[in-house]
């Protein structure tokens, strides 16, 4: 009886840039989960090679310690190895799945007892030396035209209040705190800026948005 | 559920898109999205929203793809089958005769496929199914055969593979598992081994599968109830194509 691995031909540790396959770096996103699904190694990396630029970028901006940052990276991509049913593509692009799953997880860790001081410290770095607000972290950010556009539609509750919760990793109940609205306030203007924005950018042709 | 609850989920929808609900909200606006599409489609739109504010351009450090790629060498246990060598299987398919065994896939076929879609093989890698409808064409196998046995030869499982990727098996020989049990299928490829979907406790009708050209045998194993990713059993049940 012969034993068999359960790995696909995998890239060892060589870095996703030089191993990549032709085939796999001309596949859609959807394809290379399917390869991922059968534990193939070079699907993994051709997404990592795609994504883990974007993914470190925003827990870095949330996290600020890049060693924590790579951390949530890692552990992103270690959960699309293991759970690659949890991205649906008819639900959305592979990389807004994985933003928001780094986005949870990096909240997660702010949230901690153990961030909690140095994200005080963060926060309080970041007023005094940017204002700290929407359009500021979207310039940083390097988005789109479009998507600045739409920001710039906002009533300027509506963008700190998405700036508070989104970038700067607070509840809404602490945005409320912070800007001293009612609850029911901060979660109303959230929800009606991402609606607006969403209309905007739904009409600008950004996005990969499902069910129009 | 009531409309004031709907409502109070509802407004909630905008702050659970962004991960800005504590732990209760987020249980109470998940559970919901599973019953109320309108809503689920809202998140989704929203959740958009979150990934272009999040979007950027840049490398990812030095060395984080080789600690990925390490972490993954050490996580997936090896599958352990024994999948018949190609001379034994090739010599007790002609003793059975294959011509029993296509004439009885085929013959369950129809059944089969009318159920199709409601399949317990089909419930486990839906997943990977439904990706693969991305994919550009899948190369089609040639019709063949395999007879899977066990190691002592007592049980075996028939399984035929039709030129468009469907197979089908007739398992009847399997033994019937409690409900916490449940037998999973694996296609064995060159480059691994890869689940097919689970059997089910008792799957003595005929079950109907997908699968490519790339594999080349089959094997059962015995699993707890939902499947696994990666088996570490023995295979019940083992063998190649023709």
């Amino acid at each position: 009886m012969s034993e068999l691995g359960s790995s696909g031909h995998g890239v060892g540790s060589e870095s996703p840039d030089v191993t990549r396959p032709p085939t796999l770096s001309a596949s859609s996103d959807a394809v290379l989960v399917v390869g991922i699904s059968r534990y193939s190694q070079e699907a993994l990396a051709e997404a990592y090679r795609r994504h883990a630029g974007a993914v470190f970028a925003l827990a870095r901006r949330l996290l600020v310690d890049a060693t924590l940052a790579e951390e949530v990276v890692q552990e992103v991509f270690l959960r699309l190895w293991n759970q690659p049913d949890k991205f649906d593509p008819d639900r959305g692009s592979l990389r807004s799945f994985l933003l928001s799953q780094c986005h949870g997880r990096s909240v997660d860790l702010l949230r901690s007892e153990t961030s909690r001081r140095s994200r005080e410290e963060r926060d309080a770095r970041r007023t005094a030396e940017s204002g700290y607000d929407l359009e500021h972290e979207v310039v940083d950010l390097l988005l789109a035209d479009q998507v600045q556009g739409a920001l710039a539609g906002l009533s300027e509750m509506e963008r700190t209040a998405i700036s508070l919760a989104y970038f700067g990793g607070h509840t809404y109940r602490e945005v409320a705190e912070l800007l001293d609205q009612p609850e029911g306030t901060v979660k109303s203007r959230i929800r009606s800026g991402l609606k607006r924005l969403r209309s905007e950018l739904v009409t600008a042709g950004v996005g990969g948005w499902t069910g129009e | 559920m009531s409309d004031a609850r709907h409502e109070d989920i509802e407004a909630l929808l905008g702050v659970y898109a962004l991960h800005s609900v504590d732990e209760a909200e987020r249980r109470l606006v998940h559970d919901h999205l599973d019953d109320c599409l309108r809503c689920a489609q809202e998140v989704l739109g929203y959740q958009e929203v979150a990934a272009l504010l999040g979007q950027s351009g840049g490398d990812a450090p030095t060395g984080l793809w080789e600690r990925i790629a390490g972490e993954l060498e050490e996580a997936p246990p090896p599958l352990r089958l024994g999948v018949m060598p190609m001379a034994a299987a090739a010599e007790r398919r002609e003793r059975r005769g294959s011509s029993r065994v296509a004439l009885a896939a085929m013959g369950i076929a129809a059944a089969v496929v009318i159920g199709f879609m409601g399949s317990v093989v089909v419930q486990q890698d839906a997943r990977i199914q439904g990706l693969e409808s991305a994919r550009p064409d899948v190369p089609i196998t040639a019709t063949s055969v395999a007879a899977l046995s066990s190691a002592d030869e007592t049980m075996t499982v028939d399984a035929v593979l039709l030129s468009n990727g469907t197979g089908y098996l007739l398992a009847e020989d399997l033994p019937v598992l409690t409900q916490q049990e449940t037998y999973q299928l694996w296609g064995v490829t060159d480059a691994g081994v890869i689940s097919l979907g689970l059997l089910g406790a008792d799957p003595a009708q005929g079950m109907a599968f997908q699968a490519g050209d790339h594999v080349t045998g089959l094997a059962i194993t015995q699993e707890k109830a939902g499947g696994v990713a990666k088996s570490e059993n023995s295979a019940v049940v083992s063998g190649t194509f023709d």
